[in-house]
């Protein structure tokens, strides 16, 4: 089966070693450096990898891998959270409208759409007006944009599967909603679902760095990848280096997140259980 | 015919999302902290504070210091005569700014997603018929790429190596299409590519797992069993539906780029209507954000609706009862 | 198959109206601009172009190639004559200006003492939120006495009139043109000045051409054109790419890459500064020795080292620089960067642990950001606990002009070289973001009032020598560094030369001389 071929299993190794260790850095970041992120040192901004700062300093004089390794803990706070809201309160909304129709289609899918209306921008400035900037209001909006996304797949989904002959048959049979939802809606729609979760987690991470820059997620002087690309973007032509290690290091998580998300759909697949 | 009441059904309910969409952002904007008065009258770098007797003329001038609801019904009122008023800093009209910055995004946005669609659909394609060989693995890290390096990141890099470096595009000075194509064209390229390369990835990896998916289908192993070449059964059968995700994924990340292309057009100097929004936010210039909004949203709603009309043509085992 | 077909008509039709609409809205000029003509990195759009209003440097540096005034400042900076041929001073209170003969407009209509007393009325008007409104509120009436002369009466001597008469936002306007056009002056335009508005092209670039009736004769340089480039890199970029002549607000992490490279040539001075504005109604900052002990407490070279990659200069005083009529070196270094000194200070004023207290700033603007970070950082070492609020800029301006703030950190720029722009920071009044919440001195007012009716340079110096010691005692501010402001332009570009200090805004005030070897 291809499940096994040598290439899916050194890809989704790779991609769980990832998560694992960044998870481990935002759990325990003691274990990967011993300096200060918030330590300045002004008189030596932008020094070069070695010594003392294995990855060179930042504009401040702050060493960079410590708080690429603090880091960890905001990016993954909020991306993990965002989606959790966003897939779970989605999904239910998508499902229900799918398989409901009527007032429940109408609720969700319009609603749905009303999100989809406003500019990212435009509520995230509102919401961090009203409520103040943090990691917590960035998982509530970051949760609350994306969650047309996920209903809107669960509907389209459970659309297409409600009329299929499984669930015909399943429903002349006498089977309950709930069992027809678990049975046969749930696990076709979970795949997509996850794939979404997937590259959710990843936008949510990329949307995170805009809103951090702009004050409306991590506050300085806290690090955060985003925070930290955003910054680095003014030094480019300087010094090239301190925006590749925060843009390498959110790529790389981004991609094992999303390798774990296509390990995970193989595995969930049921047309694959079935055949 | 269901489909023709299922569609006059959904125009009155786009109509009334519009409305909807439009007074939040209304309320919402006029609960801000922030006075676009002090922000008119002073600027980031001058330190002489206006006088009292100018902030209330200034604010009596451009009508803000009626009641919030009657504003709204001055707004509403002007709508109802498609003007959708004018800038608080420059007097001019907010259609003047909208109808000369919004053709300018959807250019770039509608070549981006012309671009990331066919590479999407064709690596996804591929991925999945060669599913699980190196070439799929590849296939998708590329594809993952897409989605996981930032889009800024790209665009900086870009014009970094193609803009300084190459010196193959120019920088800034925005040609129009219609006064030299040429010019026009390389200018597109690269904010065009940058858009679509973090686009090409999402396309793609919905194609390959819709694809994937499909392809197992009773229908699909009927018609192969039937002896159809692979190809034809794939394009006929298994694209038609796969296209449900494809689609309707393209036609919320459509509606996210009009409202998220900030950073390409910023980056790029590309004049459209993302930078007026977020300036206008910035300075709390309600009339441009709130025609801004409508017209975005209508857009939208627009495509949405298309969207969902396209999913009855393409998928024939949906049907539209005239109760949905 | 017709379906396909009429999907691609479909497309075609959609492709055509999508690429052939939208820019430019108007007339637009040839791609490639004429030989002689001078290219402008502007950092930002022009909100609008009403001369008497302020919309940021960049804004400026347009409306200067349109608009002429009474005076004018000269490329060393000094005052000069300009639409005012000569001028007297009846009395102390009484100016009397002879306008130059046969001035016009652009549209060859005639300038005349009647424009002159119109303008000044506009200034005057609230609604018109002209930003020398309350400054010059001291005037007292101004009359035309014949076509030719206008006389200007003032409540008080005011030793700093004839300055504000040369700034950019005194500009004389047309009074047919502007009734003419409901008194918006915001994307119309009709001045006196060397170049007229040509093309406007919202968000890409503004085009001004010769004007044939300046009174200054034909200018060098045909056309200038004003291409927007709001992203620092982009700028710099357009620079070093040949796409234009000349930009300005160069990024300081850009200056010595810019310096080292031969083929440009770069202009800088300190000019604006950064400081920090107190609220002293409320604790922790009431106290006048914790305000000291901030003095004390930040490094000021860390700021210029990080946030400006070391172009700027310190303050340990005030920001009143040599050539300065109130300079004076003794004031130069009221502090010295000593913590052990602050949490002295601090002990002593009850905050032997620290002080708790949130540091206003914004996170628009990154030197904003940037001073708040190293100042948070600063006290929090010796054992102070204050966090950070980072809102947007009109956020952070409602903050501060509602009061509602402990510290906050701002950055600015005085409109003249005269100490009399310290009347703004401490003179008292309504509350303001950029000024102390709260502060009010009587004495200090008195001063400040005597030194701006004061003509005499000697008993001036001696009053502003009083202003500045009250000043520091007080501590309603401290100030920080300032920050380089320059120009860099492509070698071949000729006549332009920086102005100092506070005035390297307005260095381009003589764009007319800039000519550009191809």
């Amino acid at each position: 089966m291809s499940r096994r071929h040598p290439a899916e299993r050194v890809r989704v190794t790779l991609g769980t070693a990832v998560v694992a260790a960044v998870v481990v850095a935002a759990a325990a970041p003691w274990l990967f450096t011993g300096s200060d992120p918030l330590l300045m040192h002004p008189s030596t901004p932008f020094a070069g990898p070695g010594g003392a700062h294995p990855l060179g300093t930042d504009e401040f004089g702050r060493d960079i891998l410590a708080r690429l390794v603090y880091g960890a803990r905001a990016s993954l706070e909020v991306s993990a959270g965002s989606v959790l809201l966003a897939g779970s309160v989605g999904t239910l909304l998508g499902v229900l409208g799918g398989y409901r129709s009527g007032v429940w289609e109408a609720v969700t899918m319009r609603s749905a759409d009303v999100i989809l209306c406003f500019p990212p921008i435009l509520l995230a400035m509102l919401v961090a007006g009203f409520l103040g900037a943090g990691v917590g209001h960035l998982i509530l909006i970051i949760g609350f944009l994306y969650m047309p996304q996920f209903s809107r797949l669960a509907f389209a989904q459970t659309l297409a599967v409600r009329q299929g002959e499984f669930v015909e048959a399943a429903r002349a049979a006498g089977a309950s909603t709930g069992r027809i939802l678990a049975r046969a809606i749930l696990p076709n729609v979970v795949g997509p679902i996850v794939i979404q979760a997937s590259l959710s987690a990843a936008s949510a991470m990329l949307l995170e760095s805009g809103l951090s820059f702009l004050g409306l997620g991590v506050l300085p002087p806290a690090p955060s990848w985003g925070l930290m690309i955003a910054t680095a973007r003014n030094y480019m032509f300087q010094t090239p280096y301190y925006v590749l290690w925060p843009s390498v290091v959110l790529s790389v998580t981004i991609l094992g997140i999303n390798t774990l998300g296509d390990a995970l759909l193989d595995h969930l697949d049921p047309r694959r259980r079935l055949g | 015919m269901p489909m023709l009441k299922y569609t006059s059904r959904r125009i009155v309910t786009a109509v009334i999302l519009l409305w909807v969409v439009v007074t939040l952002v209304f309320a919402f904007l006029h609960l801000l902290p922030g006075d676009p008065v002090f922000i008119i009258l002073g600027s980031e770098s001058g330190a002489q504070a206006p006088s009292p007797e100018q902030v209330t003329a200034v604010r009596h001038a451009l009508g803000l210091d009626r009641p919030v609801p009657v504003q709204y019904g001055l707004w509403l009122g002007r709508l109802a005569r498609f003007d959708l008023g004018t800038s608080l800093y420059d007097s001019t009209s907010v259609t003047v700014d909208i109808l000369a910055r919004l053709p300018t995004s959807l250019q770039l946005i509608a070549v981006a997603v012309a671009l990331a669609v066919a590479a999407g659909v064709l690596l996804g394609i591929t991925a999945a018929r060669r599913r699980g060989t190196w070439i799929d693995v590849v296939l998708s890290v590329v594809l993952a790429g897409g989605l996981s390096i930032p889009v800024f990141v790209i665009g900086t890099l870009a014009v970094l190596v193609f803009g300084v470096e190459l010196r193959w595009v120019p920088i800034g000075g925005f040609v129009p299409f219609t006064r030299d194509p040429a010019a026009y064209l390389r200018q597109l390229a690269l904010p065009a590519t940058t858009l679509a390369f973090s686009l090409l990835g999402v396309v793609g990896r919905i194609t390959r797992g819709s694809v994937l998916e499909v392809m197992h289908q009773d229908y699909v192993r009927t018609a192969r069993a039937k002896g159809a070449g692979e190809v034809r059964v794939l394009v006929r059968h298994v694209l038609r539906t796969a296209l449900i995700p494809i689609v309707t994924v393209v036609g919320v990340q459509f509606g996210i780029l009009i409202g998220g292309t900030v950073l390409v057009e910023y980056i790029f100097n590309w004049p459209g209507i993302s930078t007026l929004l977020f300036t206008a936010i910035q300075r709390r210039d309600y009339p441009t954000v709130q025609g801004i909004v409508l017209v975005t949203s209508a857009l939208f709603i627009l495509i949405n609706l298309i969207v969902d009309l396209s999913y009855a043509v393409l998928d024939p085992r949906i049907r539209y009862e005239g109760g949905a | 198959m017709t379906r396909a077909r009429s999907c691609i008509w479909a497309v075609a039709i959609t492709a055509a109206a999508l690429f052939g609409t939208g820019m430019p809205w108007g007339p637009t000029p040839a791609p490639g601009a004429a030989p002689a003509s001078l290219t402008f990195g502007l950092s930002a759009e022009p909100p609008n172009l009403d001369p008497h209003n302020s919309a940021g440097a960049a804004a400026q540096t347009v409306k200067m190639q349109i608009y002429r005034g009474l005076f004018k400042l000269d490329s060393r900076g000094r005052i000069q004559k300009d639409l005012v041929a000569s001028y007297d001073q009846p009395t102390p209170t009484t100016y009397v200006f002879h306008l130059r003969p046969n001035l016009k407009f652009s549209d060859g209509s005639p300038l005349t003492a009647a424009d002159v007393v119109f303008s000044f009325e506009r200034i005057a008007d609230p609604k018109v939120g002209a930003y020398l409104q309350k400054r010059l509120a001291g005037v007292e009436s101004v009359e035309a006495l014949d076509p030719q002369t206008v006389k200007v009466t003032l409540h008080a001597p005011d030793a700093v009139f004839i300055t504000l008469l040369g700034l950019p936002q005194a500009a004389v306007v047309s009074k047919t043109f502007t009734l003419a056009h409901n008194d918006d002056l915001k994307t119309v335009t009709m001045g006196e000045g060397p170049y007229v508005l040509a093309d406007w092209q919202r968000g890409v670039q503004l085009t001004v051409t010769r004007n044939p009736n300046y009174y200054g004769g034909a200018v060098k340089t045909p056309e200038i054109r004003f291409v927007f480039y709001p992203d620092d890199n982009s700028r710099v970029a357009a620079l070093e790419s040949g796409s234009v002549d000349m930009i300005e607000y160069v990024p300081w992490q850009a200056i010595t890459q810019i310096q080292s490279n031969p083929q440009f040539g770069y202009q800088g001075t300190d000019g604006p500064f950064m400081y920090l504005v107190f609220n002293v109604t409320q604790a922790p900052f009431n106290d006048v020795r914790v305000r000291h002990a901030i003095g004390y407490a930040i490094d000021r070279d860390a700021i210029i080292k990080t946030a400006f990659f070391g172009r700027g200069g310190t303050i340990y005083g005030l920001p009143i620089a040599k050539g300065n009529l109130a300079y004076d070196p003794a004031f130069d270094h009221y502090y010295t960067y000593d913590p052990a000194k602050a949490k002295q200070l601090l002990a002593e004023a009850g905050f032997p642990n620290g002080f708790t207290a949130t540091l206003l700033s914004t996170a628009q603007y990154g030197m904003h950001k940037d001073t708040a970070q190293v100042v948070q950082q600063n006290l929090n070492a010796i054992g102070e606990h204050v966090t950070l609020s980072l809102p947007d800029w009109p956020t952070r301006v409602a903050t501060g002009n509602e009061g509602r703030y402990q510290f906050a950190v701002m950055g600015t720029v005085g409109d003249y070289s005269d100490p009399d722009f310290l009347s703004l920071f401490l003179h008292s009044g309504p509350t303001y973001y950029a000024y102390a919440a709260g502060y009010n001195n009587a004495t200090m007012d008195v001063l400040l009032e005597q030194g701006r009716a004061a003509m005499d340079p000697a008993k001036r110096k001696s009053l502003y020598a009083q202003v500045q010691r009250t000043a520091l005692a007080d501590a309603p501010y401290i100030f920080l560094t300032y920050r380089e402001q320059g120009y860099a332009y492509r070698k071949g570009l000729e006549g332009f030369r920086l102005m100092p200090g506070f005035l390297a805004f307005y260095s381009a005030y003589e764009m007319e001389g800039f000519t550009v070897a191809r």
